[in-house]
């Protein structure tokens, strides 16, 4: 399912009290592919999302979700077959968890949608295994779980429903590193499986370990839209103007670059920047620093007591 | 040294849920910067709660400078202490933000004439100035972050409390954060102590000591320097090590030396073939 935004503006509030927030959106979300979506603190990313499972319909201009065409004008009711294909997993997850246990909150979904209470359990059980959420937890209150916790169930509520289409906003704030890295492969799996995902995202790492595209908002506008490499191999001063980071990777392989080294490729992954800077070191010498520094160590090191 | 927090031998459960603290030793000194780090549930925000006398602990000891944690002293402490909350949606009680900001100074008996400035250098400090008539509801995830931070810094409190406070910044934002705790830690020295619990092990080696939580029970507790150079350890511990220790670790060398990236970068090049 491909979705497609058309000359979107989207204003809240009505009357006097509008504030406009996007304006002239034309986007296309290709299916099963990552796209993310990066932008300043305020440029309108969560607004953006909510118009896909149409939670917020355009002022101007049109939505195609699948066959589904949103504009202002359409009904409420021809909304609701759009919340089954398109999930989404929001920013603070606490809002959108309601049941009165953890189990029930995931098979809510698809029992809404037509499961019985046999196919929702497993649904639920599968999908809370898929984010490691402790077992022990599944008849706890939502609201009785710590923060990274409650997350794992917020987005074992949208795994539970399969929907084609997933839009993520900010998934891995509040996980536990280990959590933030089974995430990545999840969100990997789930592209593999040929869904549709929306991920937004302050994490540079994590957009370029995973997007396949990347929209770059700016003060509601769409600043730039296209392939992550090609997105990542703008200067530095381009992110700068735009209030952005580059990964960490990269940051680092620009420094080098500044030392006189050469690399052929933008570093995905720590592996792979190491991979390339071993090729120009010299071993020997790494090695005979290598013990040098461990003799160092033994003065200054050791846990520190109080 | 004073302590800014004495926990001696402290005891707690959730009634919903098993044992979570017990026999829990800690203690931060005054002026100290801490992180502490531990996987999801380790009990982190829990201590930060129990800390400021939102939950009732069952057993032991918290003192907080010279004051035991009691009724009595309940007031008194919570104007020493500030926190910001994992979720800024639970900390909000203005309709505004300069009202969310000013309930703050009002419970601290600031005088109303010197409520709208200090109210505006609040939000200046985190660049939320524009947003001061705004309902706290309708802001973005990270701006409601920076409004949370803004009400806190304003009380200025002997001790602050970030759980988790950096979570939805961007990463201008979030660095703009670290560079406004460092400047009131210089400014401030030993009469700030900042306790910061978080994901981001990045921010985590900022601090002068990392207490890692798991389970319930404190498992290390010492410098980041040494710390994270276990990068086995933490990992079974569900954590990581900042980037330069996990690039050194990818290069093969040993981990016996703690490098930030500035660090690392220069060192590599003097190791170029
Ligand atoms: N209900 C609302 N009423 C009025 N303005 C709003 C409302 N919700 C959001 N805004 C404003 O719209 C702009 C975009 O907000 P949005 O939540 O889309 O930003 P974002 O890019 O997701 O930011 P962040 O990274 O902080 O989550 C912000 O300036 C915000 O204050
Ligand atoms: N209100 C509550 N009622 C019952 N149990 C709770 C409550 N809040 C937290 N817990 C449980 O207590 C344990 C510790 O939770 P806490 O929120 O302190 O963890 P945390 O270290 O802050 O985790 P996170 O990194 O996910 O925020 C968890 O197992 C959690 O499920
Ligand atoms: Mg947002
Ligand atoms: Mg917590």
């Amino acid at each position: 399912m491909v979705i497609n935004i058309e000359g979107l503006d989207f204003a809240y509030g009505a009357g006097k009290q509008t504030v406009p927030v996007l304006k002239n959106i034309n986007l296309t979300f290709p299916e099963g592919q990552i796209t993310a979506i990066i932008g300043q603190t305020g440029s309108g990313k969560s607004t953006l999302v909510q118009q896909l499972n149409a939670l917020l319909k355009p002022t101007a201009g049109e939505v195609h979700i699948g066959d589904h065409t949103v504009t202002n004008k359409t009904k409420e009711k021809a909304l609701t077959p759009i919340r089954a294909e398109v999930g989404m997993v929001f920013q603070f997850p606490e809002s959108q968890l309601f049941a009165p246990t953890v189990i029930e909150d995931v098979m809510y979904g698809p029992k809404n949608f037509g499961a019985t209470d046999e196919e929702a359990k497993q649904a639920a059980e599968k999908a809370l295994a898929k984010v490691g959420f402790d077992t022990s937890l599944y008849d706890q209150s939502p609201f009785n779980l710590s923060g990274g916790q409650m997350r794992r169930v917020a987005l074992a509520g949208v795994l539970a429903m399969n929907p084609q289409t997933m839009v993520f906003d900010e998934p891995a704030a509040g996980l536990d590193p280990q959590g933030q890295a089974e995430l990545l492969d999840l969100l990997r799996t789930l592209r593999d499986e040929g869904k549709t995902i929306v991920l937004i995202s302050h994490q540079m790492e994590q957009v370029l370990a995973l997007a396949n595209q990347v929209v770059v908002m700016k003060d509601g506008q769409v600043a730039a839209h296209e392939p992550v490499e090609e997105l990542f191999a703008r200067p530095q001063s381009w992110f700068a103007d735009q209030h952005l980071d580059l990964p960490e990777t990269i940051a680092f392989q620009k420094e080098m670059e500044k030392q006189g080294f050469v690399f052929d490729h933008l570093a995905k992954t720590v592996d792979d920047l190491a991979k390339q800077l071993a090729g120009q070191l010299d071993s020997a010498k790494l090695t005979g620093q290598r013990s040098d520094q461990a003799g160092s160590q033994a003065q200054t090191g050791g846990p520190h007591h109080e | 040294m004073t302590n800014a927090i004495t926990i001696k031998n402290l005891n707690y459960s959730y009634p919903e849920q098993g044992e979570l603290f017990k026999n829990f030793d800690f203690s931060v000194q005054e002026g100290e910067w801490l992180a502490i780090v531990g996987h999801n549930g380790s009990g982190k925000s829990t201590l930060a709660k129990l800390i400021l006398g939102l939950l009732d602990f069952d057993q032991g000891e918290i003192q907080v400078f010279d004051e035991k944690l009691s009724e009595e002293t309940l007031a008194s402490i919570r104007a020493q202490v500030g926190m910001v909350f994992q979720n800024p949606d639970n900390q909000f009680v203005g309709a505004t933000v300069a009202d969310d900001v000013a309930f703050g100074l009002e419970n601290r008996q600031v005088p109303s004439k010197e409520m709208p400035a200090k109210i505006e250098a609040a939000l200046k400090q985190v660049g939320m100035e524009d947003y001061a008539e705004r309902e706290p509801h309708t802001l973005s995830g990270g701006q409601k972050q920076r409004v949370a931070l803004a009400s806190i810094l304003a009380l200025h409190p002997r001790v602050i409390i970030l759980d988790e406070a950096t979570a939805m910044l961007d990463p201008e934002g979030k660095q703009a954060v670290m560079e406004t705790l460092k400047e009131l830690k210089a400014r401030y020295q030993d009469q700030l102590t900042l306790i910061m619990i978080t994901h981001d092990m990045e921010e985590a080696a900022l601090a002068d000591r990392v207490a890692v939580v798991s389970d319930g029970q404190l498992v290390f507790d010492e410098k980041p320097e040494t710390l994270f150079l276990k990068g086995k350890q933490l990992a079974e511990l569900g954590l990581a090590q900042p980037f330069s220790m996990e690039l050194q670790s990818a290069l093969g060398i040993s981990q016996t030396t703690y490098r930030t990236k500035q660090e690392l970068a220069t060192w590599l090049s003097t190791l170029k073939a």
